[in-house]
């Protein structure tokens, strides 16, 4: 028997239709699931009362291990433990230091495989694992199916890593509302939480990944102005110059896998033991090495990272010239991540900008819960109309000529996004077209990260530099890349191939995602039908009401042609045929594209009372 | 028929802007198209939103920015895109780019940005007059000229005292 | 009869409406719809209607419109926790038949 929560006021659903939303941190180091509960953003415990679950997932024979469950068996064998995956999501081997892992990693058409004791797992798969742990968790707390998650991202992953992100949602069976940033989703816990108004700058350290973003929080709007950072520098670099400090006086490599684990949970339990301590004294012997005994002091610690901490400074400086703002603009530090908890952090940062940073609400849970927040707005269940509007962290743009990158979309530019480029064929007859799409900063292909090769093909042959093809790259609002083209003088839409450089392929996701479900095949089937016809009912209950609402937007004809494609869906749901429910479903989406525009022309021009607009078609 | 991006806004289609509306109206629309609206709404809905707020978003950053948007107010009025610079302001160009080279501390670097976004500033009073009063769409095109290239000076002295903060 | 909230319940409201920053109180009523016949529903209220009943019970003011009070005059709000579950529960004395889910009921 369900129990009911709290609805905001005229938002209760029906019974069984409950829009349960979840926000999710997928961290480096943890992960958090939250809910806005009874109107208010609540961290969703685990049985044993934990409200954060390590990022660790053991594999052994048989089973897999997640959360507290892996890191318990991670000393005993590291060689099966995967932990940090999320440092690994959309990169290949280059990118990475192999001997910051206790697995082992290979090569696999360009990704990361990870050995373990059940095969060969891609990082998308771990990153599932976690998020399917996450997912049955919210389930069981609040009784029933989840309708959506927003799952957060490091601003700055770009745009194979959040390709990846997405995947490992797919594989979990989690449908993702929006990837949106981490900074963001806390300024959205502190906007709606403290009520605050102003420009903020969002300082956020966690275990892998360091961002940095200016948020403008006016009048129910929150807009990123600025974007910078990191994302291989993080909390864990920090450990590692422990480590090392540690080790310095020994010039023998590390003996065993064990040993370096030890050492690496030792020297993080040094660094949160600064927090409250002024000095750590170690005195440990380790197999095959020796005993070490040191004291590291907060000021030794403070010089030791005094590179790091100035990296981190140096972001602040770039994106408060990006936003074109000064130190004395801001109104706010706010405070993300476990690592910042780190007094030479909080000294560091406080200095630079002059004021005491905002930390009432827990680094650790606060991107969790304004991507609750968000999660739930999104979902539709609450009156509050904020909107947030972020942008793209890193540039994107295209190999020319002599590898140089020629970019088409600026960093910081706000999303959705889109602009176009017309490209020529060099050669009589010429049907294809490759294009390189790059992402980051640079001036030189080889700087940047590269996304994919994208195939133009069906160009109809002409002279050389006869075709036109217009192609037209879209970010969305997940900060996600799509690619069209046409091919102007003909009209007609060439198609594209996609070959991304990092990242799954569609049937290796369907995989995957068939694996992680045991059931039987007809179950699958039955389960797809079931889903499509919902799909289907709410599809035709949705355009009935809108019809309701706006029918004098449109003609006599446009309503018998939509009635006319509603009735041969109604027809098509009574049949069990999901291939004509799927064609009969699109039809009517088709059919209600014009009718769309312009209820949305409508909302527009009464969003803009006062003056004067009559048909916005643009 | 399809509007332009003065007309979206809602705003006379003129080089002077009341920048308060057109912040203004630009929130108001996203309020009523963005994606984030239709999360729960029909596929249809979801492509007309993404196409609607891409667009804005498009027209939004070209009206705020002065060179792009004295570059779109001609392009609706006139069927050339550039115009050629007088030679005098060529040599000065040169003499431009030789300072920035020059200046290589914080204080000259500040010195000719001054003086730069002093002369930017004359250039848009006298773009006012030629694009909203006498409409003179050719010598238009060659002042815009001369604010592009100041922009763009304007930027690289930026990043050079940037890079001077962080070393 | 009247509409009551248990100390629990009443302890959960007035904690959810502190952190929500507004409001006057709940508002209880019961829609026609669901799995067998009728839904709760449970809302935050921002104001009195006039032509609502309104309880108060440890302190809360409870909000029911005339035509759903007939259905659920005398209920019982209790807040309960199943598993890893919490909420509001109904102990409404009219109901002679419930879906099982717990949400919609026939009187």
């Amino acid at each position: 028997m369900a129990l009911l929560q709290i609805s905001e006021p005229g938002k209760s659903t029906l019974p069984h239709e409950h829009r349960l939303a979840v926000g999710i941190d997928l961290g480096t180091t943890n992960s958090l699931i939250a809910s806005v509960i009874s109107g208010k953003a609540t961290i969703l415990e685990d049985e044993e009362g934990s409200r954060m679950m390590p990022s660790i997932v053991h594999y052994d024979e048989k089973q897999i291990f997640v959360g507290v469950e892996a890191e318990k068996r991670q000393v005993q064998g590291p060689e099966d433990t995967i932990a940090s995956a999320k440092r690994l999501m959309g990169k290949g081997l280059m990118d990475i230091r192999p001997e910051d892992f206790t697995v082992s990693l290979e090569d696999s058409a360009g990704n990361i495989a990870i050995h373990t004791k059940q095969g060969l797992k891609s990082p998308v798969e771990v990153s599932a694992a976690l998020l399917k742990r996450l997912k049955e968790l919210g389930e069981k707390r609040l009784g029933g199916e989840i309708m959506g998650a927003v799952i957060t991202v490091p601003a700055y992953f770009d745009d194979a890593q959040r390709q990846a992100t997405k995947d490992a949602a797919k594989i979990a069976g989690i449908n993702v509302l929006r990837l949106i940033n981490e900074p963001t989703a806390a300024a959205v816990a502190y906007g709606l939480d403290k009520k605050v108004e102003g420009n903020f700058v969002i300082y956020d350290l966690g275990g892998g990944t360091f961002d940095i973003s200016i948020l403008r929080l006016e009048n129910g709007l929150f807009e990123v102005m600025a974007t910078h950072g990191d994302s291989a520098l993080g909390g864990d670099d920090f450990d590692h110059l422990i480590e090392q400090w540690m080790i310095s006086d020994f010039d023998t490599p590390m003996p065993n896998i064990k040993t370096k684990q030890l050492i690496k949970n030792l020297s993080r339990k040094i660094k949160e033991g600064l927090t409250e301590k002024s000095e750590i004294a170690v005195n440990q012997s380790f197999d095959g090495l020796g005993t070490i005994k040191k004291t590291l002091t907060r000021e030794k610690f403070a010089s030791l990272s005094a590179d790091l901490t100035n990296k981190t400074i140096t972001c602040i400086k770039q994106a408060l010239h990006d936003a074109d703002l000064t130190p004395k603009d801001i109104t706010g530090v706010v405070m993300v991540g476990g690592s910042t908890r780190m007094p030479i952090i909080q000294v560091a940062v406080e200095q630079f900008i002059g004021m005491p940073l905002l930390n009432n609400i827990d680094p650790d849970e606060v991107v969790a819960l304004g991507a609750a927040e968000q999660a739930n707005i999104l979902a539709g269940n609450t009156n509050n109309e904020l909107l947030l509007l972020d942008v793209i962290p890193l540039s994107l743009g295209i190999e020319t000529m002599g590898d140089i990158v020629e970019r088409i979309i600026p960093r910081n530019s706000t999303l959705p996004v889109a602009m176009g480029q017309e490209f020529t064929t060099y050669q009589d007859g010429q049907t294809g077209i490759v294009i390189h799409v790059v992402q980051g900063e640079r001036d030189l292909v080889k700087d940047c990260r590269s996304l994919g090769k994208f195939t133009l093909k069906g160009i109809p042959p002409m002279v050389a530099g006869a075709a036109k093809i217009r192609v037209t790259f879209q970010v969305d609002t997940d900060g996600l890349l799509s690619v069209k083209a046409k091919e102007l003088s003909t009209g007609i839409e060439s198609s594209i191939e996609v070959k991304p450089s990092y990242g799954l392929e569609d049937h290796q996701i369907q995989q995957m995602l068939a694996s992680s479900f045991s059931s039987a095949e007809e179950d699958k089937e039955s389960r797809a039908l079931a889903e499509i016809r919902v799909d289907g009912q709410q599809i035709i209950a949705m355009i009935e009401s809108a019809l309701e609402q706006d029918k004098n937007l449109l003609n006599p004809n446009e309503i018998d042609h939509i009635h006319v494609r509603v009735h041969e869906l109604t027809k098509a749901l009574a049949t069990s045929d999901r291939a004509l429910i799927e064609e009969k479903t699109k039809l009517l989406n088709e059919a209600t594209a014009a009718f769309a525009a312009k209820r949305m022309d409508h909302s527009i021009s009464k969003a803009l009372t006062g003056k004067t607009i009559n048909t916005l078609e643009f | 028929m399809t509007q332009n991006y003065f007309e979206i806004f809602s705003l006379p289609v003129a080089y002077t802007i009341d920048m308060n509306s057109l912040n203004q109206h630009y929130r108001l629309i996203q309020k009523s198209v963005h994606p984030d609206r239709f999360i729960t709404g029909t596929d249809a809905e979801k492509q007309q939103s993404l196409i609607k707020s891409t667009q804005v978003n498009d027209a939004y950053q070209t009206l705020k920015d002065p060179v792009k948007r004295a570059s779109y107010l001609i392009r609706l009025h006139y069927d050339k895109e550039e115009s050629g610079l007088p030679p005098e302001f060529l040599m000065q160009q040169m003499e431009w780019e030789e300072e920035l080279e020059d200046a290589n501390e914080e204080q000259s670097l500040q010195l000719l940005s001054d003086k730069i976004e002093a002369d930017k500033k004359i250039i848009e009073n006298v773009l006012v007059v030629t694009l909203d009063e006498k409409k003179d769409w050719e010598s238009a095109l060659s002042h815009l000229s001369k604010l592009k290239f100041l922009t763009k000076l304007a930027g690289k002295i930026q990043q050079k005292t940037f890079a001077l903060d962080v070393s | 009869m009247a509409i009551t909230l248990t100390k629990k319940a009443a302890t959960r409201v007035e904690k959810y409406l502190e952190s929500r920053g507004k409001g006057v109180g709940l508002k209880l009523a019961v829609k026609t719809t669901g799995c067998s016949g009728m839904a709760y529903v449970l809302e935050f209220s921002d104001e009195i209607p006039a032509e609502d009943h309104v309880f108060e019970s440890y302190g809360i003011k409870i909000m029911v419109d005339p035509k759903s009070l007939i259905y659920i005059d005398g209920t019982e709000l209790d807040f309960a926790r199943e598993g890893l579950n919490e909420g509001f529960q109904f102990n409404n004395p009219n109901v002679k038949d419930s879906c099982g889910c717990g949400e919609s009921f026939t009187v």
